[in-house]
């Protein structure tokens, strides 16, 4: 892998060059571990410029200078051989491993490969192997605990669902916290485009929309390089200041040799995480049986308990009349069924992929196709996913060359929709969601068995006598959420030899996707008043990124100690979106969903009121330099600036310069103790310091009207318009925020690296923080952006490796990996002393003054002034008149740990992950809690129950509440928020495969270069240690949709574990 | 070759960067899709306030949009508050619409689209503009007492201070003085969509006195000689609505989309089976406190079953024993026929009673006629949602006139006002729901007679003031069927009626003689702290604890 990795260096730096014609040499070169030919090792003629790279064969060709006695030949993680020419026409060389592999060559900013030794800050190269083949196809959730630093939220276990990341904690409390994706050295949007732009989105169906980076085929991933901080990614600009994530695919390569194909095929299993639910106690309140949300009824009996069959109970004398196989006495047996459990399904899922390249040392070209087709655990979920992509890269002439990518990429999602749920219903949420009442299904109802539509109306119908709850299985039938999106990213590449070491490149790259959103509901619901009817709703997005940037590159030496790289560049961004659709609602003919079959249609989103049309234009203009200046192999400086300008600022405010430096100081190549001592490999101090600027939304800095056509329709079919002062308050004063970023490392590898740790303090601060000031709205506003205050984010990052034991036949390596930050809002200012960020205004994520950011904010117990609970009269907790802190979503620390074995032809690696801390209010624990479901409940329901507290005249709470009081009312949902927060640490089982390779000796027989064969799981087992045990809650997920919201569960499904295998061929 | 690819590159690639200057365009701070104050028809922000008024009133869905009608409701026992005690009944949260509806939705546009009107001469506009200021203004006041006023609307400001609530209601006395000169000037313009009053500048300037009678009502109580004599004033000015066609009604119709302009308490409750609960006391008050069933009873309720439940799956308090502290000759718990509510801030969970719920009827919610039909409703029942929002209605006026009468002596026989105004009440109602009533049980003449006959008995039974004015208050109470703002006032003002029912604990805590702030003004205001719930507005001298 790390061959192409160190080609990419050379043309990078632009040192291939193919001129001087005094005489050809040419050889081959083979790895002293198995004889194997080795592609990619770079061939150069010492002290001249001339060189070139071995072909998938081995094979080099080189014209070497009249003047050129030596041949050097390098290669990651080879020793570096030099040989003299003297008069040899054929030169084959044998290149042994470096067993300390500290030469690692990494990607940085702009595509640029560098020593990772001479980096003064921290970076982190996910390579191949650990991506492809993956049971997830979602590249951020692969990348879950594989780097420091590197958080990764899931919306949901539904296949296609939303991810949250984000890198090194938070740093603006309303602005995007997710990082920048680059692909192939150009943007790619990474976007959720849930289909509102304000905080409540999670409320209509946030957590089911895709995260844009799905789009991404994780097994044609070459490699992913995460900057994390400022130093690093300044020459980014403003987006880059959340972190960089480059992933360099297998077409943007350019690796060239003899034609290689690659075929992949996987096979994966997705089953999902329930609880355990208890059968002692069925549907029923006050333990007397009945047709309630709840699980409190009697015990159950055996023969069971016959009623009075629910389909006979409905109010409605249609529904009655609709099933005359359940009236006139038939009987129901309450017993517990096999309901929740036998909802879901194992979902599969299906991944082909085929990788082809090839070339000669002129020209190399690759291409893959892969297709996926991902079934969920959910009926109705589905994903299926095409990818195609060619790539190419030639020399046009000895000074010119050009590469290019062009992917395109179908992935269509569809799931039943998911929205906020509060444990008894949809709650307050306009969506419907199909998690909403399955999982506390009461055990004595038989989901499975009872018919879910009415035969006459396809009514959806369910065992509550007014037919009030909808029916999971018709949701999963007739509601659907559908996001299709066809995409086309590509870049290309052209450079120019000015002069021996100066280099001109011009680099475009285009990221088109066409997303198609559909809502569908037919008619027959019950969950939403609203939508009876039925509702149909289309949005087509249409989002193009035109990325394009002029690098001007310099390499310099001065004397013998001193190389200077010098770059100059200008970079333009465009990004165009734009959003049309339309809804409609009262659907004529039940089944067609076409918006000429419903007869009211309307421009808005009715879930939200926002238009579903709108357009946006944004020019970023940046002009960028960096000097990276070598001292002897053991001091590095990296001085780098930027000046951004950005269209959506008022002029006098939009232009923001913001430089950064950093230094790398390696003594173990300085100090001869330390040079020579057998145990010291490496030793390098770093440090670095970096700025950037944030900017805020497009438009947010004028004040608008807000304007409806149809405001109002009046008895007599009048129709009328309204304009009014819109709630958003423009700030004509904004200014960009700014972010400072310190950040020390130190690296060191012992005992031939079988011993080494990278560890990782940073402190970054925002000031001027763009905030989206919620307001009284008193004021006469609702919201605004302003400037204001300050945040500061601290924290560690430490990865260790470990080889306890390393033979030729056999290793064992240990990594561990160490995340810590504390986010932090110093100030706010402006007289705001909290902004609430994500949830509602009683229940969210705030920041306020001197506590971390996102701290939770709900209703606690009413205390006395002794700290003791108050008990109201019925015996239950008093909740306290005022919001206040509940709880810190923010984990303490996260940990991984992945251990490899390898021996001869298997490989084994595990991963383990540690969560300790980060509160979690949840709605599915009190939900299944309170409404008896799982087995925590099975105790004995005829005891009572006295909550601890007080009364109200101080003495002692002797109140004694039955079972269902105790719970219902005081975990429940109805409880205080406080009760339901629950610290989230979490032991965690994230990965085990096992990878055969069949030895290469069967190959020459067979017409295959290798094949692997491997087992992978992924999210195997979880314990969330605090959480009542029988919930079996999984804390990865978020129900807040992708953003800033943290802690929050709001019913929005369970997690899955994946698990299968595959095969991976080459020829 | 060579020289031909480069040549081709160079182009291309100058081509790329010169010939795209929009790439270079850095003015795009304008939102494409908005629409700017400069170019903005002021005639529709007119219809915004108006639209955004009626939303402050009766919103009633699900997400805590509950409008200020369903607050007063509540409280004075006309429909069912779930909560145990009024501490845990009320979360501030479900204030926020009130306060974003009153101030982001009428008064800022109010402030902002004053001047234009002004400065354009539509005077009528201008004129509508302030008493809605007006109103809006006194409503906050009544029900959250100091509210912000003069710090607000201003953009360098986001911690606005309350204002003292009496300098608030001489604000909205000048403000409908202000109105009825403005309404008598000629006007440029006239408003092309008034949904009140169809652009009519005199009933809007019978609507400006109206509510000044209104707001010397509530200021009887500290002001009595003040009243006294603006009461008088207003009577003798003769400009008071006291027919039907002045009435300030808000009509809603039967268009279910875009936007669903259907009455909210049809919305919510005829969709799907019934959301809100009526409550036990007031259908008792109209059908068993007096021995003549209320004539209204029909108009006012429609039941979706004609017999009243015995199991504990659907009414879990049937058979239960009642509290304690209940009177004996109130209801507790279920009442016969049919009728199916809940007692005041009962807490227990929620049975599987939809479709079994007594509902709204046809008044005002554009409801079902009762015709013993017993069956559950649906969106298709009755007027379909073609409700309508009372403001100010002519009996309301003879009402506050016989309260005005019996407590600060003005012109009028309180007597005969109580009557007359049973009697609009009552053929108000009746017209309305005309449409949908069927003739067997349209109330007889002899009904209403009856009904009349029934009052004047217990008005000249009464031996005191005090006893009297129960009287009227009684009657003025079941006329308000749902006004939350009118009846919420009466209760305070009067502490009556004096028999209403108690919270099923016998300790629910205080009555909120005026509502906590909203969380969205005292979480995101640093100049207001919230506030105890027993605070009484300036006018209400009521003592503390007189309304349980």
């Amino acid at each position: 892998m790390k061959r192409f990795v160190s080609f990419l260096l050379f043309m990078a730096l632009g040192t291939l060059t193919l001129f001087g014609q005094a005489r050809e040499v040419t050889g081959t070169v083979v790895s002293a571990d198995d004889g194997e030919p080795l592609p990619g090792v770079s061939v150069s003629v010492k002290g001249t410029s001339v060189g070139t790279i071995t072909s998938v064969d081995g094979k080099f060709e080189i014209n070497v200078p009249t003047d050129g006695e030596i041949l050097m030949f390098s290669f990651v993680g080879l020793l570096t051989r030099e040989l003299e020419i003297g008069s040899n026409t054929v030169i084959d060389v044998v290149m042994e491993q470096d067993l300390m592999e500290l030469d690692e060559v990494v990607v940085t900013a702009l595509g640029i490969s560098r020593e990772k030794k001479a980096l003064g800050y921290s970076v982190t190269q996910i390579n191949a192997e650990d991506i492809e083949q993956n049971p997830e196809n979602d590249i951020g959730r692969v990348l879950s605990g594989k780097a420091a630093g590197v958080r990764v939220t899931a919306t949901s276990g539904v296949s296609g669902s939303g991810t949250n990341i984000t890198i090194r904690g938070y740093s603006s409390i309303k602005g995007n916290n997710q990082p920048l994706f680059i692909v192939d050295g150009v943007r790619f949007s990474g976007s959720t485009n849930s289909g509102t732009d304000n905080e409540q989105g999670f409320l209509e169906g946030n957590q089911a929309t895709s995260s844009r980076f799905l789009d991404i085929n994780p097994n044609s991933v070459e490699n992913i390089s995460i900057l994390k901080g400022l130093s690093a990614t300044t020459i980014y600009g403003s987006e880059g200041r959340n972190g960089v994530i480059i992933i360099t695919t297998k077409n943007g390569s350019g690796v060239s040799g003899k034609p290689e194909i690659t075929l992949n095929q996987s096979l994966f299993f997705n089953e999902v995480n329930l609880p355990e639910f208890q059968n002692s106690y069925g549907n029923g309140f006050q333990q007397q049986n009945g047709f309630f949300y709840s699980n409190w009824g009697a015990a159950f009996t055996d023969p069971p308990t016959l009623a009075n069959h629910p389909y006979s109970n409905f109010a409605d004398p249609d529904l009655i009349a609709a099933f005359p196989e359940y009236q006139d006495g038939v009987q129901y047996e309450l017993k517990p069924y096999d309901n929740v459990t036998e909802f879901f399904r194992t979902g599969v899922a299906s991944n082909t992929s085929v990788t082809m390249r090839g070339g000669n040392e002129n020209s190399s070209y690759s291409g893959n196709v892969s297709y996926l087709k991902d079934q969920g655990f959910l009926p109705g979920n589905e994903l299926n996913k095409f990818n195609a992509g060619i790539g190419g890269k030639t020399q046009l002439s000895k000074k010119l060359s050009f590469a290019g990518t062009m992917n395109f990429v179908k992935t269509d999602m569809v799931t039943p929709p998911i929205s906020y749920g509060d444990g008894s219903g949809i709650g307050g949420g306009s969506g419907i969601s199909v998690f909403a009442d399955v999982l506390y299904t009461p055990r004595s109802i038989d989901l499975m068995g009872l018919p879910y539509e009415s035969p006459i109306d396809h009514r959806s119908v369910y065992y509550r006598v007014a037919n009030d709850i909808q029916n999971p299985r018709w949701t999963t039938k007739y509601a659907k959420q559908i996001d299709n999106v066809n995409r086309v990213f590509g870049s290309g590449n052209l450079s120019y030899i000015i002069l021996d070491k100066l280099n001109l490149t011009y680099r475009y790259g285009i990221d088109h996707f066409a997303e198609q959103q559909e809502y569908q509901l037919n008619k027959g619901s019950v969950q939403n008043d609203n939508y009876l009817n039925g509702l149909y709703r289309t949005r087509n997005i249409m989002s193009t990124t035109w990325d394009q940037s002029v690098l001007l590159t310099l390499q310099q030496d001065i004397g013998d100690k001193i190389t200077l790289d010098v770059l100059l560049g200008g970079s333009s961004v465009r990004d165009i979106y734009s959003t049309d659709g339309m809804e409609s609602t009262n659907q004529l003919v039940f089944g067609l969903m076409n918006h000429k079959n419903f007869s009211d249609h309307s421009t808005y989103n009715s879930f939200n009121q926002s238009a579903l049309q709108s357009h946006a234009t944004a020019n970023t203009l940046g002009a960028f330099g960096q000097i990276t200046a070598s001292y002897s192999n053991y001091l590095f400086l990296n001085m780098s600036a930027r000046n951004d300008w950005f269209s959506s600022l008022q002029p006098e405010n939009y232009s923001q310069f913001y430089p950064s430096a950093s230094l790398s100081f390696i003594p173990s190549q300085v100090f001869e103790a330390l040079k020579t001592s057998a145990k010291f490999d490496l030793l390098k101090f770093r440090i670095g310091y970096g700025t950037s600027a944030g900017f805020p939304p497009l438009y947010v800095t004028e004040s608008i009207l807000s304007t409806n056509a149809r405001g109002f329709v009046t008895l007599d079919g009048t129709v009328v318009p309204t304009n009014g002062v819109h709630w958003f308050l423009g700030n004509p004063e904004l200014q960009p925020e700014l972010h400072a970023e310190a950040e020390v490392g130190i690296e060191f590898a012992l005992f031939k690296n079988r011993f080494g740790a990278d560890i990782t303090l940073y402190s970054k601060q925002t000031t001027n923080l763009i905030t989206e000031a919620t307001l009284d709205p008193s004021t006469g506003y609702a919201r605004t952006y302003v400037n204001i205050g300050q945040m500061t984010n601290r924290g560690i990052e430490l990865e260790v490796h470990v080889t306890p034991v390393r033979t030729s036949n056999f290793s064992w390596t240990l990594q561990g990996i160490f995340t810590k930050y504390e986010s932090i809002v110093d100030e706010l200012g402006a007289g705001l002393d909290k902004v609430l960020i994500n949830g509602f205004t009683d229940l969210g994520n705030y920041a306020i003054a001197g506590q971390p950011y996102g701290v939770m904010y709900g209703y606690e117990i009413d205390r006395d002034e002794a700290g003791n609970f108050l008990i109201d009269g019925n015996g239950n907790f008093l909740q306290s008149d005022e919001p206040a802190i509940i709880g810190n979503p923010h984990p303490d620390f996260e940990t991984s740990l992945i251990n490899r074995l390898k021996y001869k032809g298997f490989s084994f690696s595990m991963q383990w992950d540690y969560r300790q801390g980060g509160d979690i209010y949840s709605e599915t624990v009190n939900t299944l809690i309170g409404r008896g479901i799982t087995k925590d409940t099975d105790f004995d329901r005829s005891q009572t129950f006295v909550m601890p507290g007080v009364l109200a005249d101080g003495s002692p709470n002797d109140i004694q509440t039955t079972a269902t009081n105790a719970y219902f009312n005081n975990f429940g949902s109805q409880a205080p928020a406080e009760v339901n927060v629950i610290d989230g640490t979490t032991f965690r089982l994230r990965e085990i495969s096992i990878t055969y390779s069949l030895p290469r000796q069967w190959m020459a027989k067979l017409p295959f270069g290798s094949v692997d064969i491997s087992l992978m799981g992924q999210n195997l087992w979880f314990k969330a240690i605090n959480f009542p045990e029988y919930v079996n809650f999984d804390t990865d997920m978020l129900s807040l949709g992708v953003g800033n919201g943290l802690g929050f569960d709001f019913i929005t499904g369970p997690s899955s574990t994946r698990y299968g295998a595959s095969i991976k061929v080459t020829f | 070759m060579k020289k031909t690819i480069i040549l081709l590159s160079v182009t291309l690639l100058l081509g790329m960067l010169t010939g795209a200057c929009d790439f270079f365009d850095l003015d795009l701070t304008e939102d494409p899709d908005a629409v700017v104050l400069a170019d903005a028809n002021p005639d529709y922000a007119l219809n915004a306030m108006q639209v955004e008024l009626k939303n402050l009133l009766s919103n009633d869905d699900p997400a805590n949009w509950r409008g200020v009608n369903r607050l007063g409701m509540e409280v004075s026992r006309m429909i069912i508050k779930w909560g145990g005690t009024y501490e845990n009944a009320y979360n501030p949260t479900e204030f926020d619409q009130v306060w974003s509806r009153a101030y982001e939705g009428v008064l800022m546009d109010a402030h902002t689209f004053l001047p234009i009107y002004e400065e354009n001469e539509w005077w009528i506009h201008a004129g509508i503009t302030k008493v809605l200021q007006a109103y809006v203004l006194v409503t906050l006041v009544d029900f959250f007492g100091d509210v912000p006023w003069t710090q607000s609307f201003d953009a360098t400001n986001f911690n606005p201070g309350a204002d003292d609530d009496g300098s608030i209601y001489d604000v909205a006395l000048s403000k409908l003085d202000e109105a009825i000169a403005d309404l008598d000037k000629e006007a440029l313009a006239t408003p092309s969509n008034d949904m009140y009053y169809d652009g009519d500048p005199e009933a809007w300037t019978t609507l400006a006195n109206t509510l000044k009678l209104k707001i010397h009502l509530n200021l009887r109580l500290v002001d009595a000689s003040g009243s006294t004599a603006a009461i008088n004033g207003l009577i003798s000015g003769a400009d008071l609505i006291s027919s039907p066609e002045q009435n300030w009604i808000f009509h809603y119709s039967r268009v279910t989309d875009n936007p669903d302009s259907r009455h909210p308490y049809f919305i919510y409750n005829y969709l799907n089976g019934g959301n809100t609960y009526m409550a036990n006391y007031f259908m008792w008050t109209l059908y068993e406190e007096k021995p003549v069933v209320d004539p209204r009873m029909r108009y006012y309720f429609y039941r979706q079953r004609t017999e009243s439940s015995e199991e504990f799956q659907e009414l879990p308090c049937y058979g239960t024993d009642r509290p304690a502290h209940y009177p004996v000759d109130l209801p507790y718990c279920t009442l016969p026929d049919g009728y199916w509510g809940r007692d005041h801030l009962d807490d227990d969970g929620i049975p599987p009673d939809t479709r079994a719920r007594t509902l709204w009827g046809v008044y005002p919610a554009g409801g079902e006629f009762d015709m013993d039909q017993g069956a559950p409703a649906s969106a298709a029942s009755g007027m379909q949602g073609a409700g309508a929002e009372m403001l100010m209605v002519d009996h309301y006026v003879k009402f506050m006139l016989a309260e005005s009468a019996l407590t600060l002596g003005t012109t009028g026989d309180p007597r005969q006002l109580l009557l007359d105004a049973v009697e609009s009440s009552i053929s108000h109602v009746m017209s309305f729901g005309e449409e949908m009533a069927s003739q067997a049980y349209i109330p007889t003449q002899q009904d209403i007679d009856d009904y009349l006959a029934e009052v004047a008995t217990l008005y000249d039974a009464a031996t005191s003031d005090d006893e009297r004015l129960e009287v009227i208050v009684k009657e003025y109470y079941i006329a308000l069927f749902g006004n939350g703002v009118e009846v919420y006032n009466l209760v305070k003002r009067t502490a009556m009626p004096s028999n209403l029912q108690p919270a099923l604990l016998a300790d629910p805590g205080s009555f909120p003689r005026t509502f906590n702030y909203p969380a969205n003004c005292v979480n995101l205001n640093s100049s207001i702290a919230q506030k105890p719930h027993t605070i009484q507005v300036f006018w209400d001298t009521n003592p503390a604890g007189v309304i349980q």
